[in-house]
C-alpha cells in the first residue's frame, strides 16, 4: 500500500517536470491569463513600475503555482495595461 | 519506507529531473531575460476589524509588512511579519493590549526549472487554499477566518518543492511537497511534519480542484487530509470557493463560499465596487476534546455568514458582515466591520 502511494505521489510530482515546454501547445493569451489566474483570487492591482511588477509577479509565480508561460503572459499584460484608476474603474474587472 | 524518507526521495528526484531537463530550462532563461530586472519591494496591508457579539466586543488592528528581495531572475527572498492586537471587552472590562507578533514566512525561493521551484526557510504550510492564497485580509471576501482555519493556520520550517506545468491545452497540474522540522522558538514555532498539495487547474474554465495531505510528527502524531475547489465561471460574476478538512485529532469541517460581483448590475460606483459574499461552514469537534490547536470551537458549530465589501479606491476596502453561530448554548449573532489598506512601495 505504501509503495503504491509512493509511486502515485512520484508520478504526480514528476509529471510537471516531464511536461517541459511543448512548442505544439498554443501560446497563452496575456489578457485571458491575467483574468483566469490573478482575478479569481483578488481584485485588479495598481500599476507599478516594470521592475516592481517583475518582483511581484515572481512572488506570485511561487505563491499561486503558476507556470512559466503564464508568468510571462501576465508580465506582458501588466506591461501593456493602463493604470488601474480609483473608483472610476470596476474594482473587480470584467469577468 | 516512512513518509519522511518518501518525501526526501521525491525532493531528490525532482531536483535530479530538473537538472536533466536542460533544454526547457535554457528556453525559459531566454524568455525571462526579456523581462525587466526585478527590484526589492516592500508591500503589505494594514487592517482594523471590529467584531460584536452578545456580551463581547473585539477590536483587532493588524499590520502585515511584506518584503520581497529578488536576486536576479531566479532567486527571491520573501518575508512577512505579522503584528496584531486583540482587544476584547467582556461585560464592560477591556482586556490588556498585548501585541502579538511573529514571522509568517522568511523563505528563499529558487526557480530551478520552469516547472519547479525549491524553497528553504520558513514558509506558509501548503495545505488547502486559505492559508497560502486567501489569508491576506485584502483578498478575503469575508473578513472572519473560517471555523476550521486554525487547523492549518501555521508555518513550516524546512524545505519545499513546488511548481506547475501545463499538461495540455487548458489543463495545468500544480503541486507542493514539503518537510518541516520541529521548532519551539516563540517567533519561529513549527511542527515536525510532512505533506503536500496537488491540484488540477483548468484555466479556461477558471476551475481548480485540489487535495492536501499532512502528517504531523511532533509530540502527538496525527494525520490531516483536505480537499478544495475554486470556480469562477465566465458566464456569471460569481466566485465559488470551498474547502474541507478532516483530521484524526482535531475534528473535521468545511466551508463553502459564493461571492457575487455587483458590477454587472449597473454602472454606478456602488455597484462597480461592491461584492456580496455568502459563506456556510460547519465544524464537528472530536469526541475527545483536543488541546493541540488554539482557536478551534470547543463544540460542534454551524455558522452561515453574509458579507459585503466595498473598494473605496484601489488599495482600500471596507467590509461588513453578519453571521449567526449555531452551537449548543452558543447561539448568537456576530457582526463585523473593518477597513483594510493594501500598499506596495520600494
Amino acid at each position: 500500500m505504501k509503495r503504491a502511494l509512493t509511486l502515485l505521489l512520484l508520478c504526480i510530482y514528476a509529471s510537471p517536470l516531464l511536461a517541459g515546454n511543448d512548442p505544439k501547445k498554443t501560446a497563452v493569451d496575456p489578457d485571458d491569463t491575467y483574468k483566469n489566474n490573478c482575478m479569481r483570487c483578488h481584485t485588479a492591482v495598481r500599476k507599478y513600475s516594470p521592475r516592481q511588477t517583475a518582483t511581484i509577479v515572481m512572488h506570485m509565480r511561487v505563491r499561486a503555482n503558476m507556470t512559466a508561460e503564464e508568468t510571462q503572459a501576465i508580465l506582458q499584460y501588466l506591461a501593456e495595461s493602463e493604470p488601474a484608476k480609483p473608483a472610476a474603474s470596476a474594482a473587480y474587472g470584467h469577468k | 519506507m516512512n513518509l519522511k524518507q518518501t518525501l526526501i526521495m521525491e525532493l531528490c528526484i525532482a531536483l535530479a529531473a530538473s537538472v536533466a531537463l536542460g533544454p526547457p530550462l535554457h528556453a525559459q532563461q531566454t524568455a525571462d531575460a526579456q523581462s525587466e530586472s526585478p527590484i526589492p519591494v516592500i508591500a503589505g496591508d494594514f487592517n482594523f476589524q471590529s467584531t460584536f457579539q452578545p456580551g463581547m466586543k473585539m477590536l483587532m488592528p493588524e499590520f502585515d509588512p511584506v518584503l520581497l528581495l529578488p536576486i536576479g531572475n531566479k532567486l527571491l527572498i520573501e518575508s512577512e511579519y505579522d503584528m496584531s492586537t486583540n482587544l476584547t471587552d467582556t461585560s464592560g472590562q477591556w482586556s490588556p493590549a498585548v501585541v502579538n507578533h511573529g514571522l509568517e514566512y522568511l523563505q528563499l525561493n529558487y526557480i530551478v526549472h520552469p516547472n519547479l521551484t525549491l524553497t528553504v526557510g520558513r514558509f506558509l504550510t501548503p495545505f488547502g487554499i486559505f492559508r497560502e492564497r486567501l489569508h491576506p485580509m485584502w483578498i478575503r471576501n469575508i473578513a472572519a477566518d473560517p471555523l476550521i482555519f486554525p487547523v492549518d493556520d501555521n508555518s513550516s520550517n524546512g524545505a519545499m518543492a513546488r511548481g506547475a506545468a501545463r499538461l495540455s491545452n487548458g489543463v495545468n497540474l500544480t503541486y507542493a511537497t514539503y518537510f518541516s522540522a520541529l521548532t519551539r522558538n516563540n517567533q519561529l514555532q513549527s511542527d515536525r511534519r510532512a505533506g503536500g498539495r496537488a491540484s488540477v487547474f483548468f484555466p479556461d474554465k477558471r476551475f481548480e480542484i485540489g487535495v492536501s495531505y499532512a502528517r504531523v510528527l511532533s509530540d502527538t502524531h496525527y494525520g490531516m487530509i483536505g480537499g478544495d475547489i475554486t470556480w469562477s465561471p465566465k458566464q456569471i460574476p460569481v466566485d465559488f470557493r470551498a474547502e474541507f478538512e478532516q483530521t484524526t485529532q482535531l475534528g473535521k469541517g468545511y466551508w463553502v463560499e459564493a461571492a457575487y460581483h455587483l458590477n454587472h448590475l449597473g454602472r454606478a460606483a456602488f455597484f462597480r465596487n461592491s461584492l456580496l459574499a455568502l459563506r456556510q461552514e460547519q465544524y464537528w469537534s472530536p469526541t475527545v476534546a483536543q488541546t493541540l490547536v488554539t482557536g478551534l470551537p470547543d463544540r460542534s458549530t454551524t455558522a452561515p455568514t453574509l458579507g459585503w465589501t466595498y473598494t473605496l479606491y484601489n488599495g482600500v476596502r471596507f467590509n461588513a458582515s453578519y453571521g449567526r453561530n449555531f452551537a449548543p448554548t452558543e447561539n448568537h449573532n456576530i457582526w463585523t466591520v473593518g477597513l483594510t489598506y493594501r500598499f506596495a512601495a520600494f
